[in-house]
């Protein structure tokens, strides 16, 4: 099995417990480490302990939601980890708006693994 | 005369055949009695007998008063005397109860007449009473006969029967004359007599007018003219016998006076007059005066001589007489003649005396049957003479009674005719008014029906149509012959017909308005529609005789009502459009998710098999979350469809509240979980159901969420409830949110449709109003409860009874 995701640790951020899971076993299986998270408190929580390489995001969460954790997630830290926002309601975001708050793509949800798959080899090549 | 043939025939009539019109002249009227007739006849003897039989006459009136007493004192006793039965055996039927009796009036009158001739008899010292007597009996009379024009019942003396009415007139003209015999006897007494017998024949005259008009008017008239034609033609005939005699006394005398064309003169003058008035000259002679002076009889009737005689040594006596119908002897004349005296004679009946100035000379009965005497036969008679004070003899002509009678008799046929003409004129020309009116307000009522924007129509008592207006026949495209009778149901609609019918019936039964939208059929095929509304026509007495109504073509109004209808549907669909229109982004977010979980799915399986370390475990695991997926794919599809659909004509089936509920909060979850709002439905109950459309149950929840998300948006922690409840009757849907509850003030306003508080442009606020109309169709209601400290919508259903 090819492995390209390995040694990249990647956080999961999302309501839906099944896709969480659904999403962590694909990357666990490309050779990624994955954490998970319910909602933006908990994906902070887990920021505060675990260092990782992306971060992976619903838009809609209960408690804090996508755009916010990215506000906060920029306050935190100076440089954080690639972001990338996963939503189902695509057109209603402007994607420039969001690159305007930080975030380093959008992937509509339904998507194939392989585009989230380039899009982080695409965006870790680029950080140095 | 008069009075004693109609006592006969009354008394034949009675006796032989009951000839009903000969006693009683009207079935209504009492009939006069055989008694009654009897003393008729006797008394009208009695006043024959005046002129001669002095003797029969008394004992006439004798019998008459006797006869009457006893009939009032049967009357006042109550004793049967048998004199009722002493003419007539049997009761002829013709209403009364003693056929020979007679009324108790009938009576008294006739104790009365009889009483007021006996009293003549005695000459001038009752004369007095005699009048009163007449009088009174006049007055009885008159009001026995006012008894037939009046209703008032005391005429008729309590339950006796009413004086008939041949009596009254009988006794009428038996009264006047009476009292004008009197008055001949008596005149200086009784000056004004005839005055008063006037004013009474006028009266009379009055009360006969009234009902026997014509008969009596032209009967009297008949009668009089004839008597008059008679006494005229037998005045004539002797006035021309005494020219004669005075021409052939000037010759005998052989006067050669200063006058001597006197009897010339008084020749031209008797051809001058007409046979009107009544001359009568009688000329006879006496000799040289030889007065006497005696001892007196006082005299009661004079005459006077008011210029004396030139002829110094010649007089002119008078005797005067004849006979007319009534059987009297009515004396007088009148005579102008210039030189001789000027004013009437009145003679007693046995032409006594007679008076010059103021000497009254006392004939002695010779000079009395000088009438019979030869033409120049001497007569020797006495003349005796006393002085006697003159008496101022009234300036005013005397009438004769006749003349007094005939021309009060002409004066109330001119008053009578007068009235009736005055009468008979007004009674025209308000006929004539009232035709006028009666035509203008039939042309006012034509114009009106024309002008009116319905159509009118007319039945009769059977409900035929007898009338239909322009514009009846506009609507229903029927001409007004084809509509007549029956003719019209065939322009209604046959579907209606019978509507029609029964709602007449039941109108007409119980008496109210018919009224009722049908539709009439044209024979183009098109439809109108019209309200109909008519009302019974009734005549005086209260009974029906027909109906009028009125039928507005409401067409524009039903085309108007079915858009609106359409429209209502329309807006109920719109609305949900609109409804799904805010879902849509949240629904296609929904989807989206558990379509990413089957795509990773997926891919794990093919994977892991591609590099063949697919584990079954791990296969199973995988296959298994996507079918969970996929049903929740299925719920909000399943929702979203339900929900689209327009339930209007949906039946109403059993639903599980659960699963409505659920069905319906994952359309809407999306919106939820944006707004950060945390939605409760906790439920353990999942048998509870209820009869309805699931759509619009869907719809009515959708609204009261989304309502409570735009107001509570902006909170803090917002938060939504769902509850359920049941009672007995009931099943409640509870939606409270975390909002404060809707102002006192717009809690009346907010299930108004278009009753917002929104923006422009974001809120139609016809939400609730729909959902208020969708309740009401299913059974139940949508209520705000004031009193919970949160704002709380509670959808309530008619709970399902369960059939055993």
């Amino acid at each position: 099995m090819n492995k390209p995701l390995e040694g990249i640790k990647i956080l999961v951020v999302d309501d839906e417990p099944l896709l969480v899971e659904a999403i962590s076993e694909n990357l666990i299986m490309y050779g990624a480490t994955v954490y998970c998270a319910g909602n933006g408190l908990e994906a902070i929580d887990s920021l505060k302990v675990n260092s990782v390489d992306i971060i992976l995001s619903d838009m809609q969460m209960p408690k804090l939601d996508g755009i916010n954790f990215l506000k906060n997630l920029r306050l935190m830290q100076a440089n954080p980890p690639p972001f990338f926002f996963l939503t189902g309601y695509a057109s209603e975001h402007s994607v420039e708006k969001l690159k305007a708050l930080g975030a380093a793509d959008i992937l509509a949800k339904p998507f194939q693994i392989s585009q989230l798959i380039d899009l982080i080899l695409i965006h870790l090549k680029r950080t140095p | 005369m008069m009075a004693l043939i109609a006592a006969l025939a009354v008394m034949f009539s009675w006796a032989f055949s009951p000839n009903t019109f000969l006693i009683q002249v009207r079935s209504t009227y009492a009939p006069m009695q055989f008694n009654t007739a009897l003393l008729f006849a006797c008394l009208s003897l009695a006043f024959f007998a005046e002129l001669r039989y002095h003797g029969l006459r008394d004992a006439f009136c004798l019998f008459v008063f006797l006869f009457a007493f006893a009939t009032l004192s049967q009357y006042l006793t109550g004793i049967d005397f048998g004199i009722d039965q002493f003419f007539t055996k049997s009761s002829i039927m013709v209403l009364t109860s003693h056929p020979g009796r007679m009324a108790p009036q009938t009576a008294f009158v006739f104790i009365l007449l009889s009483t007021g001739i006996l009293l003549r008899k005695f000459d001038h010292k009752f004369a007095l009473l005699s009048n009163v007597i007449s009088l009174l009996a006049l007055a009885v009379t008159l009001l026995g006969a006012a008894s037939y024009f009046s209703t008032a019942s005391a005429f008729a003396w309590g339950n006796f029967s009413k004086m008939a009415i041949l009596t009254s007139i009988l006794f009428t003209f038996l009264s006047l004359t009476q009292l004008v015999v009197n008055y001949l006897k008596y005149s200086e007494r009784w000056r004004w007599s005839p005055y008063l017998a006037s004013a009474l024949v006028l009266f009379l005259g009055l009360t006969l007018w009234v009902t026997y008009f014509n008969k009596i008017a032209e009967d009297l008239k008949t009668e009089v003219h004839a008597t008059l034609l008679h006494e005229s033609a037998l005045i004539k005939g002797l006035i021309e016998d005494r020219m004669n005699a005075i021409n052939r006394m000037t010759e005998r005398l052989s006067y050669t006076g200063p006058n001597q064309n006197w009897a010339l003169d008084l020749n031209n003058y008797f051809r001058s007059y007409n046979d009107l008035k009544t001359i009568f000259v009688g000329l006879s002679t006496i000799k040289k005066n030889q007065k006497s002076l005696t001892g007196f009889k006082k005299m009661d009737i004079v005459w006077d001589f008011e210029r004396k005689n030139p002829y110094n040594d010649f007089s002119v006596k008078l005797p005067l007489y004849y006979y007319s119908q009534f059987g009297l002897r009515n004396v007088g004349f009148e005579i102008d003649l210039a030189s001789v005296a000027k004013r009437v004679v009145l003679l007693d009946d046995y032409f006594t005396s007679l008076r010059v100035g103021d000497t009254i000379f006392h004939f002695s009965d010779e000079f009395s049957k000088s009438v019979d005497a030869e033409w120049g036969q001497e007569v020797e008679f006495q003349l005796y003479a006393t002085k006697v004070t003159l008496r101022k003899t009234p300036k005013l002509k005397k009438m004769t009674s006749n003349q007094a009678s005939l021309s009060l008799f002409l004066i109330t046929v001119i008053f009578c005719t007068a009235v009736w003409t005055a009468y008979s004129i007004q009674l025209n020309s308000d006929l004539r008014e009232s035709k006028e009116i009666l035509a203008h307000a039939s042309s006012r009522l034509k114009a009106l029906i024309a002008a009116l924007p319905f159509g009118v129509f007319q039945t009769d008592s059977s409900g035929k149509c007898i009338f239909v207006s322009e514009k009846w026949c506009e609507i229903t495209g029927f001409s007004p012959l084809e509509a007549y009778g029956e003719g019209w149901v065939d322009a209604l609609h046959p579907d209606d017909r019978e509507s029609v019918f029964k709602e007449w019936a039941k109108a007409t039964q119980l008496k109210k308005e018919f009224e009722l939208k049908y539709r009439f059929l044209k024979k183009n095929g098109n439809i109108v529609w019209v309200q109909g509304k008519a009302m019974t026509l009734r005549n005086s007495s209260g009974d029906p005789i027909g109906s009028i109504g009125g039928v507005l073509d409401i067409s524009n109004e039903v085309e108007q009502l079915k858009i609106v209808e359409t429209q209502k549907i329309q807006l109920i669909q719109s609305d949900r459009m609109r409804s799904l229109g805010q879902m849509a982004g949240g629904i296609a977010h929904e989807i989206n998710t558990p379509l990413a979980v089957i795509e990773m799915n997926v891919n794990l399986i093919r994977e892991m098999a591609k590099n063949n370390c697919l584990e079954n475990k791990v296969a199973v695991s995988a296959s298994n979350k996507i079918s969970s997926i996929v049903d929740r794919i299925s719920t909000i599809i399943r929702g979203l469809r339900s929900f689209a659909r327009d339930g209007n004509q949906d039946a109403f089936v059993s639903n599980s509240i659960h699963e409505l509920i659920s069905d319906t909060l994952s359309l809407c979850k999306d919106r939820f979980d944006r707004a950060k709002v945390i939605l409760k439905f906790e439920n353990n109950d999942f048998n509870l159901r209820i009869n309805c459309r699931s759509a619009q149950v869907s719809q009515v929840l959708v609204n009261l969420l989304n309502n409570s998300l735009d107001a509570i948006a902006m909170q803090e922690s917002p938060w939504i409830k769902i509850e359920l409840a049941e009672d007995t009757n009931w099943v409640y849907i509870h939606v409270i949110d975390s909002g404060s509850g809707i102002q006192k003030s717009l809690q009346d306003k907010i299930m108004e449709p278009f009753f917002t508080t929104k923006e422009i442009g974001k809120g139609t606020g016809l939400g609730l109003s729909i959902s208020l109309g969708i309740m009401h169709s299913h059974g139940g209601s949508l209520d705000y409860d004031p009193s919970y400290a949160n704002t709380k919508f509670t959808m309530k259903f008619p709970k399902p009874q369960i059939d055993t």
